[in-house]
C-alpha cells in the first residue's frame, strides 16, 4: 500500500518526535550511563514546532506535491466512503487536543522550571570592608611576579583543599562530597564553559562575595557559595584563582586591547 | 485595496506570533531595578530625606559633633536652645527660625559661638568649625537641607525642610568616594583632607599661635618622634600613632579622642606622604 | 515640492535643536556657576549633569521613554531602508549598464522610487525624534549637543547634500541615459558616500552613549570631537549597520515586489515583479550572510570595553532575548529558503537536482536546532533528576559558541547551495571539463563542511580566547566556497547551452508571503536587537558617565520591551504599505512588456 502524500509529513514529524523524546535520551544514556537525559520539555516543544514548520514548508514548496496533498485532504474531508475513518480521526484529534489542555492545567506536584543564568552579570564595582574594587580594571596582582608563581599556586592548592574541595571536588569537576546535596550543582571548573569563559576579576567577585553577593536579577539564585572574603584574605583568593586555572589548564579570558 | 488588507493582516498575525512567543515562550523575568544612588532629590520621601541627612551627618559632622559635647557643642537640645542663643547679645546673625539658625550655623559658624567652644584666644567670638558649604566638607545646598532635616528630626522638632530639586552638581557623593576618594596630591593636602589640622598644630599649616587644640602639637614631631617609644623609630611611631592612636597617648591629652579609622580611609600613598612629611619634613 | 517640504522640515529640526539647547542651557548654566571645578574651568565644558526626576518634563500621561523609543525606532527603520536601498540600486544599475540590459536599469529605477517615497518619512520621523528628545530629555540632549555640536552641524549639512543627491539621482534617471550614464552612476556613488557618512556620524552618538570616549569619568569633555566620535564601538557598529541596512533594504523592496506581484493582473507584470522579488531576496540573503560575524565582532568589542556590559548582554535577562533572536533568524532563513524552493517551479519540468531540497531542508533543521539550543537549559526538577545534574550530555556541548558557529556556517552553505542549484538547473554540461568542475565543486562542499565541523569540534579542546579565534577560519571557509562556486558556475554558464527557460511569474502566491515574512521578521529583529544594544546601558544615558535620573531608568520586562518593538514594527509596516500603495497609483501599464522568459539573474 502506498502511503498517501498527506500522511508523510505527519510521519516525519512523528519520527522527529521519537528522536527528540527517545533518541537523544538514549544517546545520552550511552554517554552517561545510569541516567536518562531527556530533552527538557521547554526546548522539545520549540524543536518540534520548528521541525513541523520545515516539513510543512517543504511540502508546500513543490507545486505538484502540494497539489496532491491538497487533493488528498479534500478527498479525506469530503468523500463519503471514508466517513467512518474521518470521524475517528477528527475525534482522535479533538481528544488529543483536550488531553493536551488538561495536561497543561492539571495540578501537579512539581517545582516550576528553574531559570538560572550560569554567569550572572557582575556589578561594575564592589567593595569589601571599605575597599572598592573596580571590576573593569581589576587584575590578578599575583600574575605580575613570575618567580613566585609556583609558590602562589601551591598556596592556592592548599587553600582549595582546605576550603573549596568539599563541594567543587578534588578534581575541580564539581563533584565534591557535598555536591549531590546542591541544586544547582557546584560549578565544574574543568568544563570549558565555566572559568575559561571568564576574567579573573569575575572569579574574584564571585568568590569574595559568594551567593549573597549575586545580583537580585533573576533571583533566587540558590547559590550555596559562602562569602569567602570573611574567611580568606584578598591575596588568598587570588592564589586560589591561580590554582583553579593552573590545575585545570584553562586560561582566563583576557582583556585584549 | 484588498491586497493591502490581506498583507497587513498577515503582518499583524506574524508580529502577534513573535510577541506571543516573547510573552509566553520565554520566562518574564523582572530585571533588577537600577541601584539606588545616595542622592538628595525632589522625589524623596521625607523619611528618606532625613535618612540621607543622617548619612551625610555621619560622614561630615560626627567627628566633632559626636554627641559627647567634648569637641563641639551637643545638638540634641537644639530645638529649644536655639531661641536663647539668638536672643544672646553675642549673636551676630539674623536667623528667625530653627531651620534658619541651623543653616546659618553651618555656613557661618562664627555667627554664634557656644561658650567654651570658640577658637582658643578668640574669647569665643570665632568658631573653629569650617563652613559646611566649602572647603573639605563642601556640602551642597541640598545636602545641607538634608542635614537640617536630620538635626530637626533628632532634636524632636518639626522637620520644616523638604527635599528640593537639587542642581546638577549638587548631589552627594557616594560614601566610599568621600572616605577614600581621590588621592591627595601632597602631604599638606592629605593632612587637610583628613582634617588633621582641626586637632593638631602641624608644620606648614597655619593655625593661630597659642590656640589650644584637642591634639598634641606636631610641629616638632620631627625631632621628638624617634624618642617617644623605646625601640621604635620615628617613622614607625608616626605610622602607629595614625593607624592605632589608642596605643600611645601624649601626656596631658585625653585618650580616645583621635578617630581609629584612618587605616580604612587613608590611601597607603597618603599615609606614606604624611609620614615622610612629619618625620623628615619633605 | 517634496524636496521643499523636506528642507523646511530640516530647518525646523535645526531650530528645534538649537532652541532646545538654549532652553536647557540656562538652568544648568546658573547652577554651574556655584561650583565650578578646576577641570571644568580649564576646558570650559561642564561635566555630565546629574539629573533627577524633575529634570524630565512630563506631558500628561505620556510615557517619555516609550515616545522617544518608538520615534527613534521608526526613524531607524526608515533611515536604514533609505540608506540601504541606494547601495544595491547602484550595483544593479551598474550591472545593467555594463551588460547593456535595460531591464536591470528599470528595476533599479523602481527600487529607488520606493525609497524616495520613504525618504520624506525618514526626515519626518527624524524631526519627531529630535522634538521628542528636546521636549522629554532636555538634559541628555543638551549634554550630547555640548559635545557633538559640530558633528550635528555637519550632519545637517550632509543631510542637505543627501537630499540634493537623492533627488538629482532619482529625477535625473531618465535624462541621464546613454552617454550620460557614467555621470549618473557617479551621482549614485556620491549619494551612497553621503548616505554612509550620515549613518556613520549618527552612529557616533549611539556608540558614545554606550561606550563614552573623549570625556573623563565625570563626563567633562576634553574638547576633542574626534575622540568622542571614534569610540571603541564605533567601527563595529558602522560595519554592522552598513551590512544590515543593505539586507534590510533588500527585504523591504522584496516585500514591495511581493505586494505588486499579488496585485498584478497581467503575466508581464507578474513576471517583472517575480524577477524583482527574486533579486531582492538574493540581496537580502547575501547581505545577511556576513551579519552574524559582524555581530560577533561587535559583541567582542562590547565585552572588551566593559566586562559588566558584556555579561549583562549575554548572561542576565538579556540572554533570553537572544532566544527570541534565534527564533527570528530561524524564521528569516526558513522564509528565504522556502522562497528559493518555490522558485524551482519557474523551471521547465523537474529539476535534476530538486531531490536534494529535502536533504538541504534536513541540514537546515539540524543546524537550526543546534543553533537554538541554549547554553543553560530550562529544566524542571524532575528533568534535572533524570539528567543526573544540570549538564546534558548531548545538548550541553551544543550550547557552546563552537557548535553555534559551526551550525551558522553550515546553514549559510546550505542556503547558498539551494540558490546555486536553482542557477545550475538552467544549464546542461556540454563538455567533459564541466562535469569534472561540478565534481570538484561537490568535493569542495564536502571538504568545507568537514573543515567547519572539525574546527567546531576542535574548539572544545582549546581555551576560550583561541576558540573565539577559530570562527575566523570557519567564516573564511564558507566565503571561499561561495566565491569558488560562483566563479565556476559563471564559467560553466557562459560556455554551455541552456536547457531550461526560466518562467518568471510562475510562482505561487504563498511564496510571496515568504517575502513578506522576510520583511516583517527583519523589521522586528532590527527593533529587538536595537533595543538590546541600547538597553545594555541599563540605567545610564551615557554609560558610567551620565545616569538616567528619570522614573523610567529601569529595564523593562521582556514582554513589555517586545510589545513596544511590535508596535513600532506595526506602525512602520503600515506606513510602508501606504508608501507601496502610493507608488502603485498611476502606474499600471508601464511594465506590460516585462521579461516573461529570461536568463538567470546575477
Amino acid at each position: 500500500m502506498k502511503v498517501p502524500r498527506a500522511i508523510r509529513p505527519i510521519l516525519v514529524v512523528a519520527l522527529a518526535y521519537a528522536i527528540v523524546e527517545a533518541g537523544i535520551p538514549a544517546i545520552g544514556a550511552l554517554l552517561k550511563p545510569g541516567t536518562w537525559p531527556v530533552v527538557p520539555a521547554h526546548l522539545a516543544r520549540i524543536y518540534l514546532f520548528f521541525i513541523a514548520n520545515v516539513v510543512l514548508l517543504y511540502t508546500a514548496a513543490d507545486e505538484v506535491l502540494w497539489g496532491r496533498v491538497r487533493g488528498e485532504l479534500r478527498y479525506f474531508f469530503g468523500a463519503d466512503e471514508v466517513r467512518v475513518v474521518r470521524t475517528l480521526v477528527i475525534a482522535a484529534i479533538s481528544l488529543a487536543g483536550g488531553y493536551v489542555a488538561y495536561d497543561a492545567v492539571r495540578p501537579r506536584l512539581e517545582t516550576p522550571p528553574e531559570l538560572r543564568a550560569i554567569h550572572p552579570a557582575p556589578p561594575a564595582s564592589f567593595s569589601i570592608g571599605g575597599k572598592a574594587y573596580d571590576l573593569s580594571t581589576l587584575n590578578n596582582p599575583l600574575r605580575a611576579d613570575k618567580s613566585k608563581f609556583a609558590d602562589h599556586v601551591k598556596a592556592g592548592a592548599e587553600l582549595y583543599f582546605k576550603n573549596c574541595f568539599f563541594c567543587h571536588g578534588d578534581k575541580l569537576d564539581g563533584k565534591g562530597h557535598y555536591a549531590d546535596a546542591f541544586h544547582p550543582r557546584p560549578a565544574n571548573f574543568r568544563d570549558v564553559g565555566t572559568i575559561a569563559q571568564l576574567r579573573e576579576s569575575y572569579l574574584f567577585w564571585r568568590i569574595a562575595t559568594g551567593g549573597p553577593g549575586l545580583p537580585r536579577e533573576g533571583w533566587p539564585w540558590m547559590s550555596s557559595m559562602p562569602i569567602w572574603h570573611r574567611f580568606l584574605s584578598e591575596t588568598e583568593i587570588w592564589q586560589v584563582i591561580l590554582f583553579l586555572y593552573d590545575f585545570t589548564g584553562q586560561a582566563p579570558r583576557v582583556r585584549d586591547s | 485595496m484588498t491586497g493591502v488588507l490581506r498583507v497587513g493582516g498577515y503582518a499583524v498575525g506574524l508580529i502577534g506570533l513573535f510577541t506571543a512567543f516573547s510573552y509566553y515562550g520565554i520566562p518574564q523575568l523582572v530585571p533588577e531595578p537600577p541601584p539606588a544612588e545616595e542622592q538628595v532629590s525632589g522625589a524623596m520621601m521625607i523619611e528618606e530625606f532625613v535618612a540621607a541627612g543622617a548619612r551625610i551627618y555621619a560622614r561630615a559632622c560626627v567627628l566633632c559633633h559626636s554627641g559627647l559635647g567634648d569637641r563641639a557643642p551637643k545638638l540634641d537640645a537644639i530645638a529649644t536652645v536655639w531661641r536663647e542663643r539668638v536672643d544672646d547679645p553675642r549673636y551676630r546673625g539674623n536667623a528667625k527660625s530653627l531651620e534658619e539658625y541651623l543653616r546659618e550655623s553651618m555656613i557661618e559658624p562664627s555667627a554664634y559661638v557656644v561658650k567654651g567652644f570658640g577658637k582658643p584666644g578668640s574669647g569665643d567670638t570665632e568658631s573653629p568649625m569650617p563652613g559646611a558649604n566649602r572647603g573639605a566638607l563642601a556640602l551642597s545646598p541640598g545636602e545641607i537641607d538634608a542635614v537640617i532635616a536630620h538635626l530637626q528630626s533628632t532634636a524632636g522638632a518639626k522637620v520644616t525642610v523638604a527635599p528640593r530639586p537639587v542642581p546638577a552638581s549638587g548631589v552627594e557623593r557616594p560614601a566610599a568616594e568621600a572616605t577614600v576618594g581621590e588621592k591627595a596630591p601632597d602631604a599638606v593636602a592629605a593632612l587637610q583632607k583628613f582634617q588633621c589640622d582641626m586637632c593638631h598644630h602641624l608644620p606648614g599649616l597655619a593655625v593661630e599661635e597659642g590656640a589650644r587644640l584637642p591634639g598634641p602639637d606636631l610641629r616638632k614631631l620631627r625631632e621628638t618622634a624617634a624618642n617617644r617609644v623605646a625601640g621604635m623609630g620615628a617613622r614607625d611611631f608616626i605610622v602607629e600613632s595614625i593607624l592605632f592612636p589608642a596605643r600611645v597617648t601624649a601626656e596631658g591629652f585625653e585618650p580616645g579622642l583621635m578617630p581609629e579609622d584612618y587605616g580604612d580611609r587613608m590611601l597607603a600613598a597618603e599615609l606614606q606622604m604624611i609620614v615622610d612629611y612629619l618625620a623628615e619634613g619633605r | 515640492m517634496k524636496a521643499l517640504a523636506v528642507m523646511l522640515l530640516l530647518v525646523l529640526v535645526l531650530l528645534a535643536s538649537g532652541g532646545g539647547r538654549a532652553l536647557v542651557a540656562s538652568p544648568s548654566g546658573a547652577m554651574a556657576a556655584e561650583t565650578v571645578s578646576a577641570a571644568e574651568a580649564a576646558v570650559g565644558h561642564p561635566g555630565a549633569p546629574k539629573l533627577t526626576p524633575p529634570d524630565y518634563p512630563r506631558y500628561g500621561g505620556l510615557n517619555s521613554r516609550v515616545v522617544v523609543w518608538v520615534a527613534a525606532q521608526l526613524h531607524l527603520f526608515f533611515a536604514a531602508f533609505v540608506l540601504g536601498v541606494p547601495i544595491f540600486v547602484l550595483a544593479i544599475e551598474f550591472i545593467g549598464w555594463r551588460n547593456r540590459d535595460p531591464r536591470y536599469d528599470r528595476m533599479a529605477h523602481e527600487f529607488i522610487k520606493i525609497s524616495m517615497g520613504a525618504f520624506s518619512l525618514t526626515a519626518t520621523s527624524g524631526g519627531i525624534l529630535v522634538f521628542a528628545l528636546v521636549a522629554l530629555y532636555p538634559g541628555l540632549f543638551a549634554y550630547l549637543t555640548g559635545i557633538f555640536g559640530p558633528v550635528m552641524l555637519l550632519y545637517a549639512l550632509l543631510f542637505l547634500a543627501e537630499t540634493a543627491c537623492l533627488y538629482a539621482y532619482y529625477y535625473g534617471w531618465d535624462a541621464m541615459q546613454g552617454r550620460r550614464k557614467p555621470g549618473h552612476i557617479l551621482l549614485g556613488l556620491g549619494l551612497n558616500l553621503v548616505g554612509t557618512a550620515l549613518m556613520v556620524l549618527s552612529n557616533s552618538w549611539a556608540t558614545f552613549m554606550m561606550a563614552p570616549s573623549g570625556v573623563d569619568a565625570r563626563g567633562v569633555f576634553a574638547g576633542d570631537v574626534w575622540a568622542a566620535v571614534a569610540g571603541p564601538l564605533w567601527t563595529p557598529l558602522n560595519v554592522h549597520r552598513f551590512l544590515a541596512n543593505i539586507a534590510y533594504g533588500g527585504a523591504i523592496v522584496g516585500a514591495y515586489a511581493a505586494y505588486r506581484f499579488i496585485a498584478a493582473r497581467t503575466p508581464g507584470e507578474k513576471a517583472h515583479y517575480d524577477w524583482m522579488g527574486h533579486t531582492a531576496n538574493g540581496v537580502a540573503i547575501v547581505a545577511l550572510l556576513p551579519l552574524p560575524f559582524a555581530g560577533y565582532w561587535m559583541t567582542k568589542e562590547i565585552y572588551d570595553y566593559s566586562q559588566q556590559m558584556g555579561i549583562t548582554l549575554m548572561g542576565g535577562v538579556f540572554a533570553w532575548l537572544f532566544i527570541i533572536q534565534a527564533v527570528l533568524i530561524g524564521t528569516i532563513f526558513l522564509a528565504a529558503n522556502f522562497y528559493l524552493w518555490c522558485g524551482m517551479a519557474r523551471l521547465d519540468g523537474t529539476s535534476r537536482t530538486a531531490y536534494l531540497v529535502k536533504y538541504i531542508a534536513g541540514v537546515l533543521v539540524i543546524c537550526f536546532l543546534v543553533w537554538f539550543t541554549p547554553h543553560t537549559l530550562v529544566m524542571t526538577a524532575r528533568e534535572t533528576a533524570a539528567l543526573g545534574g544540570a549538564y546534558h550530555p548531548v545538548l550541553g556541548p551544543l550550547g557552546l559558541m563552537s557548535a553555534k558557529n559551526t551550525a551558522v556556517n553550515v546553514m549559510i552553505l546550505a542556503t547558498f547551495l539551494t540558490y546555486q542549484l536553482f542557477r545550475r538547473s538552467m544549464v546542461r554540461s556540454t563538455q567533459s571539463w564541466m562535469a569534472r568542475a561540478t565534481r570538484l565543486q561537490v568535493a569542495f562542499y564536502i571538504a568545507a563542511v568537514a573543515n567547519i565541523v572539525w574546527l567546531g569540534v576542535y574548539g572544545y579542546f582549546v581555551p576560550a580566547n583561541v576558540r573565539i579565534g577559530l570562527s575566523v577560519p570557519q567564516v573564511a571557509t564558507t566565503l571561499l566556497v561561495i566565491v569558488v562556486c560562483v566563479v565556476v558556475d559563471e564559467a560553466i554558464a557562459s560556455r554551455s547551452e541552456r536547457v531550461h527557460m526560466i518562467h518568471w511569474g510562475r510562482m505561487p502566491t504563498r511564496a510571496q508571503y515568504a517575502l513578506f515574512t522576510l520583511a516583517v521578521a527583519f523589521t522586528w529583529l532590527m527593533g529587538l536587537m536595537g533595543y538590546i544594544r541600547s538597553s545594555i546601558r541599563q540605567h545610564w544615558h551615557v554609560y558610567t558617565v551620565m545616569r538616567d535620573g528619570s522614573a523610567d531608568a529601569f529595564t523593562p520586562t521582556i514582554g513589555h520591551a517586545t510589545s513596544i518593538v511590535s508596535a513600532s514594527t506595526l506602525v512602520f509596516l503600515l506606513l510602508i504599505l501606504f508608501v507601496f500603495w502610493l507608488s502603485g497609483l498611476g502606474r499600471g501599464q508601464a511594465v506590460a512588456s516585462g521579461p516573461v522568459a529570461a536568463p538567470a539573474t546575477p
